[in-house]
């Protein structure tokens, strides 16, 4: 939501690392980041704050995917992805998926090696980045799923 | 019946033996002063309004302790401060220390701040201000490290943080926050877009 990136971010976590030097705050254990309606989840958060506050988070974990959700402007429907590794950029307002990526948006899904979602424009590119092995699940290409839209939504 | 005499005889003897000499170190034994003192539970002495400078041995100040009253016990060479400010340089930087009281350990190496201890770390040209709050704190002045478990609230510029529990080195420049900890970083509005 687009009223998302003037709110104040909150970020839970076991335990907090905060290095003055380089201006790094590493969040480990069950990390949970709020920002309006946006929530980033994983068990490892590193984010550098910029001079304006919050500036971007790696979000990664290594029991398992970390995971971003943030309701769409102007519906009641959310936007929810998960990957290896989450890269959220405040001020591009980007989220980077890679490895294992899917974003799933009012039903439609999207799989990838690699995905980039928009929450400006709302909209996501996957593509498999140059270079990147074939995924496990198959050969490496991409996989969506649309829904048909019904006419009297 | 008389056997059992007969093995009781050495023990009995060894018995009586044994209170004679315990009776006989009592009675020789010199009340010596010193071990008098160790009862004592009172301080030596007491300094009031005192401000303590300490270097290093490279003779640069290394920290500044002031306190409302100063109070040494001898017993076991530790001092209690009263409403104790500490300031200390690293890197240029300077951290100021306040609690109602501190118990320093013997060579002040360790130094126990108990009672409302807040901490303020300057901010430098591109590093905001670090201000440190909670009931107790634990200082290693010498090696620049602090620690406490008890619940902290923390602020850096604009964020404020909360934990049960703190570790900070070098004054405060890195520090961990451990157990349920909340960071909120504010968003300064951008120019305008």
């Amino acid at each position: 939501e687009r009223a998302d990136r003037d709110k104040p971010v909150n970020i839970e976590a076991n335990r907090v690392t905060v290095d003055d030097r380089n201006k790094v705050h590493i969040f480990e254990g069950a990390v949970v980041l709020t920002q309006g309606t946006l929530t980033i989840k994983g068990e490892k958060l590193v984010v550098t704050q910029g001079a304006d506050g919050f500036q971007n988070g790696v979000a990664t974990n290594d029991k398992g995917l970390a995971s971003f959700r943030q309701k769409r402007d102007g519906s009641d429907e959310y936007v929810y992805g998960e990957a290896e590794r989450i890269e959220y950029d405040s001020r591009a307002e980007k989220a980077r998926l890679f490895n294992r990526a899917m974003v799933n948006s009012g039903g439609d899904e999207v799989r990838g090696h690699y995905i980039e979602y928009d929450s400006i424009s709302e909209n996501y590119l996957v593509t498999n980045a140059p270079g990147s092995k074939p995924t496990a699940t198959g050969d490496g290409r991409v996989r969506a799923v649309i829904q048909p839209k019904n006419e009297n939504r | 019946m008389r056997a059992s005499i007969d093995r009781l005889y050495p023990v009995l003897a060894l018995a009586l033996l044994a209170a004679g000499t315990v009776w006989l170190e009592r009675v020789s034994r010199v009340e010596d002063p010193a071990a008098a003192g160790a009862q004592r539970t009172g301080p030596d002495f007491i300094a009031e309004q005192t401000r303590i400078l300490g270097f290093g041995s490279d003779g640069r100040q290394r920290y500044e302790l002031i306190s409302e009253r100063l109070t040494h016990y001898p017993q076991d060479d530790t001092t209690k401060l009263d409403q104790p400010r500490l300031t200390m340089q690293s890197e240029g930087r300077q951290l100021r220390l306040t609690s109602a009281e501190a118990d320093v350990s013997p060579g002040g190496e360790r130094v126990d701040m108990s009672g409302e201890v807040r901490g303020r770390r300057e901010g430098g040209a591109d590093r905001p201000e670090i201000t440190f709050a909670s009931e107790k704190l634990t200082v290693w002045p010498d090696d620049h490290r602090a620690a406490t478990d008890t619940p902290v609230v923390l602020t850096q510029g604009q964020s404020t943080a909360t934990a049960r529990g703190l570790r900070a080195d070098n004054l405060f420049g890195n520090l961990t926050l451990i157990g349920d900890a909340k960071v909120n970083m504010p968003r300064r509005p951008r120019n305008p877009s």
